[in-house]
């Protein structure tokens, strides 16, 4: 305590408290997943999950990558899907909580500056079906791992794949 | 005849003289010039003062400029006499409304507020507009919108530029209602080049015994609809 004074040690208390949160909002943050909409890729009972602040507002974001936003229609509650459409793609919006893929429902364009969000259970999913496309701007991030429980530590896949000609 | 002094010899009694890295370093740090040293000390006091001030700017308060005419004449006063001017507004980043507190996750916001949100077209881009209708309201739509009116969904604005002519304003006439968790702040005041706090509450009091932007209020029904909040799951 000789040598530094109390005006300090709160002002560095502060800075590292204000670096900490830049970091976890702008870089990295881990959290809690809840739900079953994301099964069978994440668990629904929660697991812990990295996610990569870099990519918020849907810079470098692809179809395929699972992404976290703020809920269009909730406020202070995230939502993780997976991005089926970027902005001009055409996709098939099902009606909500449908089954299956591509049945009854409409062709839509996805409007610029938005991406089209789609759970992977489809049947316990509320995802761009309900609300329509999302603003990129709601994006906050995207999922990369999994980190907790350690024995199902994992990279989350891009599991989609290019789509088959007949 | 010269002896070199060897230490191990000359004191056999006590451990070999280690030079831990801090302590050498803190030498070299020592033999630096005395102006050098003062800087230094001086960069690393204020050096906490970087993070605390982009956390205040990003969470607290932030000066941003407004260009464009859609909120003429409220904001850029004489856009059309100029077409260079761009006011100098100072922004409420604290997300949580009145005397709230982070774990309320409320957020107060009023018809009549002027507020920033990023652009549901364009996420790069930051917009400043005022807010026309709360969720529940029921919306005469204008110009380039395609249905004749509209009830604002739960968690959704209303958000409409001030500028008299429709064409010089791109708002939810355009892109519909926004999401409120799209909002980032809410314009306070203007620092520059005329002084003055905005009051929202002015909206419905003053502005609108003066008559200012009179038909934008009548276009909107107030609780047309009452909402409740929908399932989670």
């Amino acid at each position: 305590m000789s040598s530094k004074s109390i005006p300090r040690l709160v002002l560095d208390g502060m800075g590292i408290f204000c670096a900490c949160t830049l970091a976890w909002e702008h870089l990295f943050t881990v959290q809690l997943s809840e739900g079953p909409s994301m099964y069978p890729t994440f668990s629904p009972r929660g697991d812990h999950l990295l996610i990569s602040r870099v990519h918020q507002r849907g810079r470098d974001v692809q179809v395929g990558d699972v992404v976290r936003f703020y809920h269009p229609t909730f406020l202070g509650v995230h939502g993780a899907k997976r991005v089926l459409g970027m902005p001009g793609d055409f996709v098939c919006r099902d009606l909500p909580f449908s089954t299956g893929v591509g049945g009854e429902g409409e062709m839509i364009q996805v409007p610029e500056g938005h991406v089209y969000l789609g759970g992977d259970n489809l049947p316990w999913s509320r995802d761009s079906r309900n609300y329509g496309p999302i603003p990129m701007g709601l994006i906050n991030g995207k999922i990369i791992a999994r980190v907790w429980p350690p024995s199902k530590m994992q990279w989350v896949q891009n599991t989609m794949q290019p789509a088959q000609e007949d | 005849m010269r002896v070199s002094p060897n230490p191990t010899q000359s004191s056999p009694t006590q451990p070999p003289k280690r030079t831990p890295l801090l302590s050498s370093l803190r030498t070299y740090y020592a033999s630096l010039p005395l102006p050098f040293r003062r800087t230094m000390r001086t960069l690393r006091i204020l050096a906490p003062l970087v993070p605390i001030g982009l956390f205040f700017s990003e969470h607290v308060s932030q000066i941003m400029w407004v260009r464009g005419p859609s909120m003429t004449p409220y904001l850029n006063e004489d856009y059309h006499a100029t077409h260079s001017t761009s006011d100098m507004v100072l922004v409420n980043m604290w997300p949580f409304g009145g005397g709230g507190w982070p774990w309320q996750r409320t957020r107060r916001l009023e018809r009549g507020m002027v507020v920033t949100f990023r652009s549901p077209a364009n996420p790069s881009h930051i917009a400043v507009k005022r807010i026309i209708g709360l969720p529940g309201d029921r919306i005469t739509t204008r110009a380039p919108c395609v249905k004749p009116s509209q009830i604002v969904p739960f968690n959704h604005v209303w958000l409409e530029g001030d500028a008299a002519d429709p064409r010089h304003t791109l708002d939810s006439n355009s892109y519909g209602p926004v999401s409120i968790s799209l909002i980032t702040g809410r314009v306070a005041a203007v620092v520059w080049p005329k002084t003055r706090w905005l009051r929202w509450e002015d909206w419905e009091g003053e502005e609108e015994k003066a008559g200012y932007r009179r038909g934008t209020r009548e276009r909107v029904l107030k609780e047309a609809v009452q909402l409740e909040a929908p399932r989670l799951h």
